[in-house]
């Protein structure tokens, strides 16, 4: 008796781990050590695929540079505008197939402008986000990128 | 004595008329002409038959007990259902387009285990689908999945889009509401992100989004069930290919709501659900039971309250 008692409890306790990974997407999110959080509370201003790479990935904005993306064909975003790309690999979506959706974050990009013309990159790289370094030339070339991104239509 | 005797077998009598009278009465399935046969691989027709065909098409082959009164109004109901679902014997008068969604689909049900129904699977045991039927119906659905380039005329519909849209000096024009009388809710917009999804069964691409009671739920694990009031958006673009498999959001499709509320929604599985296609924004739905649809597609996911999207697991911090 005592025996089936443990292993009831055992098996809820399997269950109730199962149910709770089905519930959330744990892997994609962000690890409780970060300190980034913010990026994720963003409004979206589009998301992307990329079908070699595997991955995909959201372009978040402060309110400021939503604001802009949403109502200006030009890229010139103003002072306090943050955008931050979040790049996850993609994993099949376990409730339909015919999906893919974000696995494990790769990156995170964030550009601000922090005076006219003028926008410095961070780049935080792998599950645990650790600062990394990006050569001039490869975060200009990102900062472009990443500005150049047109908003998604939003009617 | 004698006359408790008379009673019982005038019960009896009573019993047996009523149960044969039953037989002449409700609902008669009629098997109705098969307008086209489905163009798939023999493997895959011999699989759908057995495990589909006697409720999703007019080649019904009722078993004698699914003839006996009462049940077999109940097995007349769930083939007049079934058939308005999906009937693979009128399948040539949907769209190319369509005819894949349904397949996407109907493979969904059956690898979640919501189809063949528990009730039917269990008295007809041919209808189970083995670990092998499922593969092959899997490798045949992927092979229908063509990753192509967009051409000029797909991305010159999402530029016309996108500067029609960005130019507008009035965004909130009138939306009609959806048939059971839910109403557009723009600050959707403004909601925080909690998936993306790729989906390549139709080429789209969705983003969902969710509002603060929902957002506030998910960081406070109460999310099965969703909290009432809790609402998401599934906004969808048409994916625009380059060569090099990069892919950007083309045409606004379309944007989805669930709007959780137990008591109002009740009879809707405990949620308000509403679409509009297009950049018109043009309700779905004629009649108010479109919501079936809906209903029906989610049903494989009860258990998670019905929501597919399994959430960013976003903290408070």
């Amino acid at each position: 008796m005592k025996n089936l008692i443990v292993l009831s409890f055992l098996a809820t306790l399997i269950l109730t781990g199962c149910s709770k990974e089905n519930l959330y997407n744990e892997s994609a999110s962000l690890a409780d050590s970060t300190k980034i959080t913010q990026v994720l509370e963003g409004k979206v201003i589009t998301s992307m695929v990329d079908k070699k790479e595997k991955t995909m990935s959201t372009l978040y904005g402060n309110d400021i540079a939503v604001e802009h993306a949403r109502n200006s064909v030009d890229h010139h975003y103003p002072i306090g505008s943050e955008l931050s790309l979040v790049t996850w690999s993609q994993k099949e979506d376990i409730h339909w197939y015919g999906a893919n959706i974000p696995g494990e974050i790769k990156s995170i990009e964030i550009v601000k402008y922090q005076a006219p013309d003028s926008a410095i990159l961070e780049y935080y790289k792998g599950k645990n986000l650790h600062l990394g370094k990006r050569d001039f030339e490869t975060a200009v070339k990102r900062i472009e990128f990443i500005s150049g991104q047109r908003a998604a239509v939003l009617p | 004595m004698k006359r408790a005797k008379k009673n019982n077998l005038l019960i009896i009598a009573i019993i047996l008329a009523v149960f044969t009278g039953i037989q002449f009465a409700g609902p008669n399935i009629k098997n109705l002409p098969v307008t086209t046969e489905l163009s798939v691989p023999h493997d895959v027709r011999v699989i759908l038959k057995r495990a589909c065909y006697d409720c999703h098409s007019n080649e019904t082959k009722l078993l004698w007990f699914d003839k006996i009164a009462p049940a077999s109004w109940m097995v007349a109901k769930d083939i007049t259902d079934a058939r308005k679902v999906l009937n693979f014997s009128t399948w040539g008068s949907l769209a190319p387009a369509d005819q894949k969604g349904k397949l996407f689909e109907a493979f969904n049900q059956i690898s979640l285990g919501a189809m063949p129904l528990k009730q039917y699977s269990a008295l007809h045991s041919e209808a189970k689908l083995t670990a092998g039927d499922i593969s092959i119906l899997k490798t045949y659905i992927s092979s229908l999945v063509s990753v192509k380039t967009s051409d000029t005329s797909r991305i010159n519909a999402a530029n016309k889009q996108y500067n029609e849209w960005i130019g507008a000096k009035t965004r909130f024009v009138k939306v009609k509401p959806a048939p059971n009388g839910i109403e557009y809710i723009p600050d959707f917009r403004n909601w925080k992100a909690i998936s993306t999804s790729d989906r390549f069964d139709n080429g789209t691409m969705r983003v969902m989004v969710a509002n603060d009671i929902a957002i506030k739920a998910i960081k406070e694990n109460h999310i099965n069930p969703w909290p009432n009031g809790a609402t998401f958006a599934k906004i969808a673009w048409e994916e625009l290919i380059d060569s090099t498999g990069k892919v950007q959001t083309g045409e606004f499709k379309q944007v989805e709501f669930m709007i959780k509320d137990d008591k109002k929604y009740e009879k809707t599985a405990g949620w308000g659900w509403a679409r509009w296609k297009g950049i018109q924004l043009a309700p779905y739905g004629k009649t108010e039971t479109f919501t079936q649809e809906c209903i029906n597609c989610h049903k494989p996911v009860k258990d998670n309250d019905f929501v597919f999207t399994m959430p960013l697991h976003l903290k408070s911090k």
